[in-house]
């Protein structure tokens, strides 16, 4: 079987043992996932790299603590998890809100809004989003993302979080009833 | 008013609930307007960040970051197994052997050549005895080693040809 074709774990077991290219290929299917959900914790593209470039080093190095019969996927954001949350508690980022540099961050693909007025409306809904996840403490923030955004079950994400499913059930209602309550305030 | 099942309703929606539960939910919605009104907005809330396309950077973006986190990947430590299978590789034993073995190889010609060299040194009166094709011939026949032996067969030829 050829590296490209490789599962996560396959090449997750490559890379424990130093091969840097199917590291590579592992970085290259999640890229995308982990700087959303790290802008998702700081607002700034920017900033979501440095953590993005942060969280895969760390995958890089624990990789030998994988065990191939979990889901990768979880593993992965178990890391980014514990890497976001950290990094906002010791104060180093903070979720940005409002100001003309937060409304640059909201780069809506033209592709997905071909009109202006879709334009409008997804940025709008792009800001309260963003309004929405400031107003959630930061666990509430990562089961929301986790679940809306990355579309991962419940059990994963009490995972991930190295918590119950019954509290992932309550973060998760939680963070969904704040942003309810915000488009219905806004609407 | 909070009902019994409100904190249900989003992980009823995610279908996320043990059957138990769910029932519970699906007997209790069609007698409250108030819950229903609530897994409405959540639902049209989980529709909304379903609908949310991704901010994706552009292509020169996403390789910067690619070779800042490869380039760093690329001065991390080998795992120590990786090291230790990097040592015992036969490329680098491989050679090292060769010469070892060539070493020894040399250094014993040398001393059996030496060797050799001192035998003539140390008995020229054999070498002597020995240019006579006779005398060479009892020594092969007789299997004599030492000149003092090939001295013997000398003077026996002597004695012959006097008779």
């Amino acid at each position: 079987m050829t590296v490209d074709a490789a599962t996560d774990a396959e090449l997750m077991a490559q890379t424990a043992r130093g091969n840097q290219r199917a590291f590579g290929l592992l970085f290259d299917r999640y890229q995308q996932s982990i700087v959303h959900f790290a802008f998702r914790f700081v607002g700034s593209r920017a900033r979501a790299e440095e953590l993005a470039q942060d969280i895969f080093m760390k995958l890089y190095r624990t990789a030998s603590r994988y065990k191939p019969s979990a889901s990768f996927k979880t593993f992965l954001f178990r890391v980014a998890t514990n890497h976001c949350l950290n990094e906002v508690r010791r104060g180093e980022y903070h979720l940005e809100t409002g100001g003309p540099e937060a409304e640059a961050q909201l780069d809506v693909r033209a592709d997905a809004a071909p009109s202006p007025h879709d334009v409008l409306q997804a940025k709008h809904l792009e800001r309260l989003v963003h309004e929405g996840l400031a107003n959630m403490s930061e666990r509430e923030r990562a089961a929301f993302s986790m679940c809306r955004f990355e579309g991962m079950a419940y059990r994963d994400i009490a995972e991930a979080l190295s918590a119950s499913e019954a509290a992932v059930k309550s973060l998760i209602h939680r963070a969904t009833l704040v942003m309810a309550n915000k488009m219905r305030r806004t609407s | 008013m909070t009902c019994s099942v409100t904190s249900e309703l989003t992980a009823y929606l995610d279908e996320a609930l043990d059957p138990l539960a769910r029932a519970q939910v699906e007997a209790h919605l069609p007698t409250c307007v108030t819950c229903n009104q609530a897994l409405a907005e959540l639902r049209e809330a989980a529709l909304a960040m379903s609908r949310l396309s991704r901010p994706e950077p552009s292509p020169e973006r996403s390789m910067a970051l690619r070779r800042r986190v490869m380039s760093q990947i690329a001065q991390e430590p080998l795992p120590w197994r990786m090291r230790l299978a990097e040592w015992a590789k036969p490329a680098r034993w491989v050679p090292a052997a060769a010469l070892t073995g060539a070493a020894t190889v040399l250094v014993t010609y040398s001393v059996m050549n030496s060797s050799n060299d001192s035998w003539k040194e140390l008995e020229p009166q054999g070498l002597e005895l020995a240019a006579n094709y006779e005398v060479l011939e009892d020594m092969d026949v007789l299997g004599l080693e030492s000149t003092a032996d090939v001295e013997v067969v000398a003077a026996l030829h002597e004695l012959e040809e006097k008779q």
